[in-house]
């Protein structure tokens, strides 16, 4: 009789609880998975503090978009009056603030660009060039106007490299907007 | 004294031959963002789950890490994580149970759990049977988890997120 009581007991405490509950861990997923960490709670304030630095990006990048069109559309004038240089000055400013906040924005290890992203940097190696040089040959070509001095054949490309630069931003942040 | 001992000796045997456990393979989960310009996807293919069934009723639990899901754009994840607090919240689970008898319809529903941002709520999934699995949906509402909504152009996006799933049960 205490035989078959063991044998019982044996048989019974080798089988799996039947209505027991199932649990992450019948999964295979450890409590390293489940739990959170200090470097987990850490790659998550890095995260926000990106997101939070990318938004700012974004909404100065739309700004200085809409800058540089109006700089872009005065820029006929720009010998009579001098709206298209201090439209083109506050762009300059906002152009690198914005830059800023994209090229010192944190982003995790480990993360490879796909998408659209790939495009809106490779376009800043365009743009970002353009918008260093269009000021300069802007004011050459500016000064040089005002002396009666004739300028030279890349000052007188000041027009075309923020043509350039224009249109390559514009795209960047046109590939940009249309996503999330 | 000794029949009664047999008796539920057999009954407590029976039982535990006749539960079935079943293990997740082949899954993958897409998740349908939609908003006024553009709908976008994301798939995860890294779910895990289990299925027991007892006494004509199956109960399930699958999970699948945030960080799994993958679309086609690498900073659209990287903001989903942020948003869905990835690393706080690191995975979406799905739980419930259904009658036996169901598993062998051509296509029903039953009510599931879903664990998501941490929160707790009950959804109606719908599943079609296509041999040892199939193919399934529901559709995760973002407020309800405490998610704040992405927006793009100041448009939010819809607080309706389908889910859509396939899996393979295989017998353990």
């Amino acid at each position: 009789m205490l035989r078959f009581f063991f044998m019982f007991l044996t048989i019974i405490s080798i089988l799996p609880p039947a209505q027991a509950e199932l649990e992450l861990k019948d999964l295979g997923l450890g409590e390293q998975v489940v739990t959170v960490s200090k470097a987990d709670r850490k790659r998550q304030e890095t995260l926000e503090e990106r997101h939070s630095m990318l938004k700012r990006h974004e909404v100065l990048g739309l700004t200085t978009l809409g800058l540089m069109t109006a700089t872009m559309l005065t820029g006929g004038s720009a010998i009579d009056s001098n709206v298209h240089m201090y439209l083109g000055m506050a762009t300059g400013a906002l152009y690198f603030t914005t830059a800023y906040y994209s090229l010192t924005a944190p982003k995790p290890s480990g993360i490879r660009d796909r998408g659209n992203i790939v495009w809106h940097k490779r376009l800043a190696w365009i743009h970002f060039p353009a918008m260093v040089l269009a000021p300069i040959l802007g004011y050459m070509y500016k000064r040089n106007e005002e002396n009666d001095r004739k300028s030279s054949s890349l000052v007188k490309q000041h027009p075309t490299i923020a043509g350039i630069g224009f249109g390559a931003f514009a795209l960047s942040a046109a590939l940009m907007t249309v996503e999330f | 004294m000794k029949k009664v001992f047999f008796c539920f000796a057999f009954l407590a045997l029976s039982t535990a031959v006749l539960a079935a456990d079943y293990q997740l393979t082949d899954a993958q989960a897409t998740y349908t963002v939609k908003h006024l310009v553009k709908t976008v996807m994301g798939t995860s293919q890294e779910l895990r789950g289990k299925m027991s069934c007892t006494t004509g009723a199956c109960e399930f639990l699958v999970a699948a890490p945030v960080k799994s899901f993958i679309s086609s754009d690498s900073n659209r994840d990287l903001n989903m994580q942020t948003v869905l607090e990835a690393d706080r919240y690191p995975l979406i689970t799905v739980r419930g149970k259904l009658p036996e008898a169901q598993l062998g319809q051509e296509s029903y529903s039953f009510p599931a759990r879903v664990t998501f941002h941490n929160i707790e709520k009950e959804y109606a999934v719908s599943v079609r049977r296509k041999g040892a699995g199939g193919t399934g949906a529901f559709t995760l509402r973002l407020e309800a988890h405490g998610v704040e909504r992405p927006s793009l152009l100041t448009v939010a996006i819809d607080d309706e997120v389908p889910l859509t799933f396939s899996f393979t049960w295989k017998a353990k």
